[in-house]
């Protein structure tokens, strides 16, 4: 944990070496696709203006989604001034029904805290993530810190909150506070990070700070959801006025004060969950989106079996800091790289995507028992994934990396069972008992959830039947014909 | 890059193995339970053997000790059939079956696939009792 904190800290001095917060005599109004005009404090606008934060520009909020859904080339720090705004419209909210809970330097705390939430991801977001967590570093970070229990699938919240609390940050924050007359002692950085990992030192006291960051319907849900579906073009609604009107927070002895809503409110939290859903099988879990995604994860493992021969802006990925200097145009960028790594990014950068050669499902594996677990649970070992993409190449007569193997984690609905719901009478209630979400996942992981293996075009005809039995002998289960044939099926969504 | 994580490296077992250890030991072919409280039970099992539990990581200060592993666990073991769930007026409160054939299976797998580690599947069939002890049958 300290060597981590000591390159964060590292990579912090080198970002804002030379740069100085300037300081704004007035507020900016910025305008947003989603959000209207929105009004930033000059302090807002200091922080914004932090290279740690304009590195989000070069960031793709989703990833390669862009190559199936050509208008979503949105960036992180489109998204980091919604959550911005988000996080403000809920303070608001909060004052409005109980105003001594939110005062002082509280609003400014919060507010920037939402803009570093994402400051600690790497080139295309969740791509990275992947690759972030099993690093040993910041496993042993997730799994030993008490702090990081809220974000154990989520590093780059760790990462976030170790930026926000490091020393070479914190000058930020003083002048922040001797520009615009605040009391430097009430800007805490500790009071940021904790908002950023959801986790507040006295969670029943002051839990309803960290819900309007990093919480179940947080600032951070509520512009993702219609940002991710408005630059999709999936329609999708969110009724965020609806939901701030409702929200909340617990209060009276004895009762965590955290965010709720009111029973009126529960429609819209439903069609929340009911669109996040919808991202997940016509967004996330795309086999376009999901094939992008293999294959940027993939030009990290040939620099990392290349041994120092590639690297990236100068990184060759041996730690997990890495990846905070490098941006999505680093990565994609074939200037600098060479040999098969430079004609695997042209690829990408062609749009040659590789394709299906065969799809895992409930439809296509026959065996429904514990051997199904084995195999959909693969992905958990990413040591074991690779070991099965070497069999499957070497009888297919391929590099490794031309075999990739995805199974991706279902969606969660963890936030009905964590958001209480105010009742007209009688006692709160969790949303999960309200509605019945755990339907929702089965029903998803029975007719949606699909893994697959990719290749590209001129091998899936023979990667298919080769893959088939690769998994049929390793897992012991029996995959059926259909895992082929649904590759040459056409998708409507694609 | 830093080498990939293998199983056999882990100190414990893949998530999903050790939950499917503790419902497949268990004696009877069912339990029920809310969220809250199937995670809280794994909590206090993660109390009793942590050396086993060393991939879950139950968060604090949330309205109950919450786990993504177990979550993900769980699904995933709901999504092969090994687990069925139902339940009727009450969708936060289910009843969660393990076919006869279903435990066999598991235990025929992590008696092969740990066959040099007895002391852990011992310890496996002692936490299926307290499990069985913390969430029973019918509420």
């Amino acid at each position: 944990m300290a060597a981590l904190r000591d390159e964060i800290e590292a990579y912090v001095s080198h970002a804002l070496a030379g740069w100085v917060p300037p300081a704004y005599r007035v507020g900016k109004l910025i305008r947003d696709p989603l959000h209207g005009c929105v009004f930033f404090e000059p302090a807002h606008v200091s922080v914004l203006d932090c290279p740690l934060v304009q590195r989000l520009r070069k960031i793709h909020q989703t990833s390669l989604a862009v190559f199936t859904y050509p208008s979503a080339a949105h960036s992180r720090f489109d998204h980091t001034l919604g959550v911005a705004h988000n996080a403000a419209q809920l303070i608001a909210a909060i004052q409005r029904k109980h105003p001594e809970l939110i005062d002082g330097e509280r609003p400014l705390e919060i507010i920037i805290a939402g803009i570093l939430h994402d400051c600690g991801h790497g080139p295309f977001s969740h791509s990275s993530e992947e690759l972030i967590k099993e690093y040993p570093e910041i496993r042993d970070s997730l799994r030993l810190d008490e702090r990081f229990s809220n974000c154990q699938d989520k590093p780059h919240e760790a990462l976030s909150y170790l930026i926000a609390t490091s020393a070479s940050f914190r000058p930020v924050l003083d002048r922040l506070a001797d520009e615009y007359g605040l009391n430097r002692e009430r800007i805490s950085a500790h009071v940021i990070g904790n908002m950023i990992v959801g986790k507040m030192d006295v969670p029943d006291q002051e839990g309803y700070l960290s819900d309007i960051i990093n919480g179940t319907f947080d600032a951070d849900k509520l512009d993702y959801m219609s940002r991710d579906s408005y630059f999709t073009g999936l329609r999708m609604v969110v009724d965020i006025d609806r939901i701030l009107y409702t929200m909340g927070v617990r209060t009276g002895t004895n009762r965590p004060r955290r965010l709720c809503t009111d029973l009126s409110g529960v429609p819209n939290l439903e069609q929340m969950l009911f669109n996040k859903m919808l991202l997940f099988s016509s967004m996330y879990h795309h086999h376009k989106v999901r094939t992008a995604n293999c294959m940027l994860k993939t030009i990290f493992e040939i620099i990392r079996d290349g041994g120092s021969r590639y690297k990236i802006a100068g990184r060759d990925f041996s730690r997990a800091v890495d990846f905070l200097y490098v941006t999505d145009e680093d990565v994609l960028t074939p200037v600098g790289k060479r040999g098969y790594l430079r004609s695997y990014i042209e690829r990408i950068n062609r749009r040659e995507l590789f394709k299906r050669a065969l799809v895992i499902s409930k439809r296509t594996v026959k065996t429904h028992d514990f051997r199904y677990t084995e195999l959909t649970a693969a992905h958990t070992d990413p040591g074991r994934l690779r070991r099965l993409r070497e069999t499957i190449a070497k009888r297919a007569h391929c590099p490794v990396y031309e075999v990739l193997v995805d199974m991706p984690e279902g969606p969660s609905f963890r936030e009905a069972s964590q958001m209480f719901i105010r009742m007209p009478s009688g006692p709160e209630l969790p949303l999960s008992k309200v509605f019945a979400t755990d339907w929702w996942m089965n029903a998803y992981a029975e007719v949606k959830w699909q893994g697959h293996v990719f290749c590209p075009a001129d091998l899936c005809r023979k990667v298919g039947p080769i893959a088939k039995r690769v998994l049929e002998e390793e897992f012991d289960v029996e995959v059926l014909p259909g895992a082929i044939d649904e590759c040459s099926k056409p998708d409507v969504a694609s | 890059m830093p080498r990939t994580r293998a199983s056999a490296s882990r100190e414990g077992m893949p998530p999903h193995r050790l939950v499917a250890g503790v419902l497949g030991y268990m004696k009877r072919d069912r339990f029920s339970g809310s969220a809250q409280d199937i995670h809280t039970a794994f909590a206090g099992l993660q109390r009793e053997e942590p050396l086993l539990f060393t991939e879950f990581v139950f968060s604090s200060g949330e309205n109950f000790p919450y786990s993504k592993a177990l979550e993900r666990a769980l699904s995933e073991l709901m999504h092969s059939d090994v687990i069925k769930a139902f339940g009727e007026i009450n969708p936060g409160y289910l009843t969660y079956l393990i076919p006869v054939g279903q435990r066999r299976r598991i235990r025929r797998f992590l008696e092969q696939e740990y066959c040099r580690r007895p002391q852990l599947l011992q310890k496996l069939r002692r936490l299926a009792r307290v499990f069985e002890a913390s969430c029973p049958p019918t509420g």
